[in-house]
């Protein structure tokens, strides 16, 4: 009877295994469907133009441009071929197909938000502004005209005098003119750039804090914006209050120019859209840009297609942008090198370290871009809590935590993932020069034993021989960046220190609610505090720790040095406020300088409350059919026109 | 018999009560909240005015019961709202991910069941010699590994030697019945295979258990063919406890779907949840957790009721 069990269970296992074999080879076999890729647009026929380079000016608030040319808007691929910019290893330019991005989470920050977000790159693609930095330039080789045909300052750099360009309209089509907004199809005037100018100055009740703080930041002194053509006119005057040196690199950094009635209808009709990020925003977006949104699915994905009435003609050469959601890391990987997208890589959330190591070793093709992100990673302590209450404890983890060690901790096969860095972005010509601040306390490679040692010191004078604080903790976002950050720091405190951490890994509500109520011990961040986010002047790196303008929270700009131990907080924000002031709107910038650097050795020394590590870089990966791709050094949040000259070589 | 269910949905309701309570407590004691998830972007803070604006436009700032009995009246009454994150009406999203999740389990408990079944039976049939040995390690590696490792390994193990990877975008039956099954068959393999350890295993004691049965020895005796005797005598009747386990495997493939669709980039109703989890999306998570636990509860009834209709000794008094 066993035998003939048997027998019936070789025929159970047989066809079991044909069965396997064939659900295997039909799931396994090639997708009939795959992502369809629009047919391309004709190349356009128009008479090539001469060869042209965008003028540059010298990126000084007060620097009077020349007037820009126009050339590229009949022939835009001889522009691109004779660009400055432009990369022979590229290939031609050709017309046609969609570039498929991906990233971590749905697009958050719907509307156009004067960066903070990573988002800006995509969502910006349906606007201009008036200015712009050439998306394949650098952003300190200056700024051009987007929206202006031409643009002068005065001599006292308070008046912006812009001539708009002719026959630039609003998109014909969107998701909101469907729900009823007004001012599609009309052309851009005045009275659109006065309403979006003034509307960032003064960004209406309810709006997001991160907008509204960096419309004050960074328009608060427009004082007036005048049409002396009249509303429908061409010519747009931005009187200022003051002279600030930042405040043309600012007009550069992604302020949407919007039509007014459109804008107007936004705020009555989703008011939404500004005060907690509705996503819709995202399909709800109209402007002048190469990209209009078409379709937003939360967690699937949200595309575009080219604005068929866009102003320079035969741009942009792709028929659209498609970006996914794609939570987890390995399915983004696997993605990407199967073909699925174009491009791994979004704000912080590129590839990972073993990712950037095995697209080097094993998919030649692919290029790994090493990205000179502005986020800073670093470790802050909350001196309202202990131990880190005492200055001494957070002196003696500045001394200890090992730089150098941290740039070996990041390195991915031939990429160099972080990179030292002293508060302002290490491209900046304003930063201090890198090998000036390696020999400041806690950054000299060389006496890393010695500060160790001193660290040890002073924790044993603080807490006894030998004894450190139990259950000190350190609340971990789990996002890879972050995490990155907490699991070396929990190694330089065992090992440097003798200091074992209590680490909690928590999700972002979490920890940015510990952050925002000043009740985290220790908390690794990695963020854009003391870098430049948008533009390359100093001042953009300062305000963000200005205690009137500022978004960081006192327990991160906290003065802790022993000499300001017990004292009033606000005096010394106040006197550092003053200091920061005075760089923005000093006009001889061979004064600036020493000052900026002084600021720079101030701030990270004595007041910033937590370790700095090093400059995060970012690697962003690129499909070989992808190409035109650049990414600037500085600023990485400003690449506002990034997607503008990409193209699909198939 | 009407009786027994009426019964049964009246627990149902106090079931979906208690989990609607737990689920709103949990939410507001947990760490975070979804107010700081909207505000605070990298690198922000802002202030506390701003904060409890959002607060009271939220409907936040309202006392907690107030809070709780406002969800369950909307609850009730089908008027579920929008999410607090992104203003998305909550019920259409439903309407579209639930299908994508009932696919999936669906295919998983189908995977579970074609797998478990056979395994246990085979198990069984060659109790204590290689087969069963090889087929229980295959088995309990299924339940013993988790089921988002098996998952990555697929997804990394296709791109490395198919290039293939998971489709990006959900295609449904109807538009391609192909590209839909290639769709869901990968993550429905990765999780059915912890499915069918717990059914397999189950098999494998009730056939054998049955195989020892007196009436097996009797179909035996009067000369009924062998594949007669396993599968219309012994099959049937060692099924019967598999079944409890299936109504049980429904309630665990729904929890295995919150990572394999998170990997598998499915847009099923389990990476809703997850996705309003990590925003602290209060209605969007107390409404799809209380959605889920009636699915629970009402699949549960049906299996229940199945028991009568596979055995007819059954009763429901």
């Amino acid at each position: 009877m066993k035998l003939r069990y048997s027998r019936l269970a070789s025929r159970m296992v047989i066809t079991i295994i044909a069965a396997a074999a064939l659900v295997a080879a039909v799931a396994c076999g090639e997708d009939p469907t795959p992502t369809p890729v629009p047919t391309s647009t004709p190349s356009p026929t128009n008479t090539p133009a001469a060869t042209n380079t965008p003028e540059m000016i010298e990126p000084t608030a007060t620097a009077v441009p020349e007037v820009a040319t126009d050339a590229f808007r009949e022939d835009w691929v001889n522009y691109l071929k004779t660009h400055p910019g432009y990369q022979a290893e590229w290939g031609e330019p050709q017309y046609g197909g969609v570039v498929r991005l991906s990233g971590p989470a749905n697009p958050t920050r719907s509307q156009i938000t004067l960066g903070w977000s990573a988002f800006i790159n995509l969502s910006f693609e349906a606007h201009n502004s008036l200015l712009m930095f050439d998306p394949w330039l650098e952003q300190d080789d200056g700024v051009f005209c987007d929206l202006c045909e031409s643009w002068e300052v005065s001599e006292d750099g308070k008046t912006y005098t812009f001539k708009l360009r002719d026959n630039v309209q609003f998109h014909s089509e969107g998701h909101a003119k469907d729900m009823g907004a007004p001012g599609f199809g009309t052309e851009l005037v005045c009275e659109d750039v006065k309403h979006s100018m003034e509307w960032f100055a003064s960004p209406p009740e309810g709006t997001v804090a991160s907008t509204a703080a960096a419309g004050k930041e960074k328009m608060g002194h427009l004082d007036e914006v005048t049409c002396p053509d009249g509303p429908e006119g061409k010519t747009v005057v931005l009187n200022f209050a003051m002279f600030r040196n930042p405040t043309t690199g600012w007009l550069a950094s992604g302020i949407a120019i919007w039509d007014k009635d459109y804008r107007e209808w936004m705020d009555a009709e989703h008011p939404a859209v500004q005060s907690s990020g509705e996503e819709l925003g995202y399909l709800l977006d109209m402007g002048t840009g190469p990209q209009i949104p078409v379709s937003w699915e939360p967690e699937v994905v949200l595309k575009s297609r080219t604005n068929p009435n866009y102003w320079i003609k035969g741009a942009p050469l792709v028929d659209g942008y498609e970006f996914y959601p794609i939570l987890d890391y390995n399915t983004k990987f696997t993605s990407f090198i199967t073909g699925k997208i174009d491009h791994a890589g979004h704000g912080s959330s590129g590839l990972t370290k073993a990712q950037v190591k095995q697209i080097q070793e094993s998919y030649p093709d692919y290029t790994v871009h090493e990205v000179q992100y502005n986020h800073i990673s670093q470790l802050p302590m909350n001196p309202f809590r202990p131990p880190f209450d005492e200055w001494k404890v957070r002196w003696a983890v500045h001394l200890a935590l090992d730089r150098q060690a941290w740039l070996e901790f990041n390195k991915a096969g031939t990429l160099n993932m972080a990179a030292h860095n002293y508060y302002l972005h290490r491209a900046s010509p304003w930063s201090w020069p890198e090998e000036e601040f390696l020999k400041f306390p806690g950054w000299r490679a060389d006496q890393k034993d010695a500060d160790i040692a001193e660290a040890n010191r002073i924790l044993d004078e603080v807490f006894g021989p030998g004894e450190r604080p139990k259950d000190t903790e350190m609340t971990i976002w789990t996002l890879l960046s972050r995490r990155e950050i907490g699991v070396w720091a929990l190694d330089q405190f065992r090992e440097s220190l003798g200091w074992e951490l209590d680490a909690r890994f928590v999700e972002v509500g979490e920890w940015i609610q510990k952050r925002q109520e000043g009740t985290f011990v220790l908390q690794p961040d990695a963020a854009p505090m003391h870098g430049m986010g948008y533009i390359p002047d100093p001042s953009d790196g300062f305000f963000g720790a200005h205690s009137k303008t500022g978004t960081r929270p006192d327990a991160y700009v906290r003065a802790w040095k022993g000499e300001n131990e017990g004292k009033e907080l606000q005096p010394e924000l106040d006197r550092i406020d003053a200091l920061i002031e005075a760089q923005d709107i000093e006009t001889d910038q061979a004064i600036r300088l020493p000052a900026v650097r002084e600021l720079s050795k101030y701030m990270i020394e004595e007041r910033t409350t937590g370790v700095f590590l090093g400059a995060m870089n970012v690697a962003w990966g690129t499909a070989p059919r992808l190409q035109g791709t650049h990414f600037y050094r500085l600023g990485t949040y400003s690449q506002q026109r990034l997607y503008d000259r990409w193209w699909i070589n198939e | 018999m009407t009786e027994y269910i009426l019964r049964r949905l009246l627990l149902g309701v106090l079931t979906a009560f208690l989990v609607s309570i737990l689920v709103f407590t949990l939410l507001r004691i947990a760490p975070g909240d979804v107010v700081d998830a909207i505000l605070g972007g990298e690198g922000e803070v802002y202030s506390d005015e701003v904060r409890e604006a959002l607060r009271e436009q939220l409907g936040l700032n309202r006392p907690l019961p107030i809070q709780y009995f406002t969800f369950m009246r909307d609850f009730v009454t089908l008027q579920w709202g929008e999410s607090l994150r992104n203003n998305t009406e909550i019920w259409p999203q439903i309407q579209k991910k639930l299908p994508i999740t009932l696919e999936l389990s669906v295919m998983t408990l189908l995977i579970s069941i074609v797998m478990g079944i056979p395994i246990g039976t085979l198990m069984a049939l060659y109790r204590d010699t290689w087969v069963d040995y090889l087929l229980r390690v295959f088995s309990l590696a299924g339940l013993s590994i988790p089921n988002f490792w098996t998952a990555t390994m697929i997804i990394l193990g296709g791109a490395f030697f198919l290039n293939w990877s998971p489709r990006l975008e959900y295609i449904s039956p109807f538009e391609d019945p192909r590209a839909n099954f290639v769709m869901f068959f990968w993550p429905a393999l990765a999780a059915g295979w912890v499915g069918q350890a717990t059914q397999a295993r189950m098999m494998r004691s009730t056939m054998l258990e049955v195989l020892r049965q007196d009436y097996i020895r009797t179909a035996h005796a009067k000369g009924l063919r062998y594949y007669v005797v396993v599968y219309r005598h012994a099959l049937k009747n060692a099924l019967l406890p598999v079944i409890t386990i299936i109504g049980i495997t429904v309630a665990l493939i729904l929890g295995g779907t919150v990572i394999i669709e998170t990997i598998f980039q499915l847009p099923g109703l389990s990476r809703y949840l997850v996705q309003s989890l990590q925003n602290w999306d209060y209605t969007v998570v107390q409404t799809v957790v209380l959605f889920l636990s009636i699915w629970i509860v009402l699949s549960n009834l049906v299996v229940d009721l199945a028991y009568g209709w596979l055995d007819p000794r059954i009763r429901y008094d």
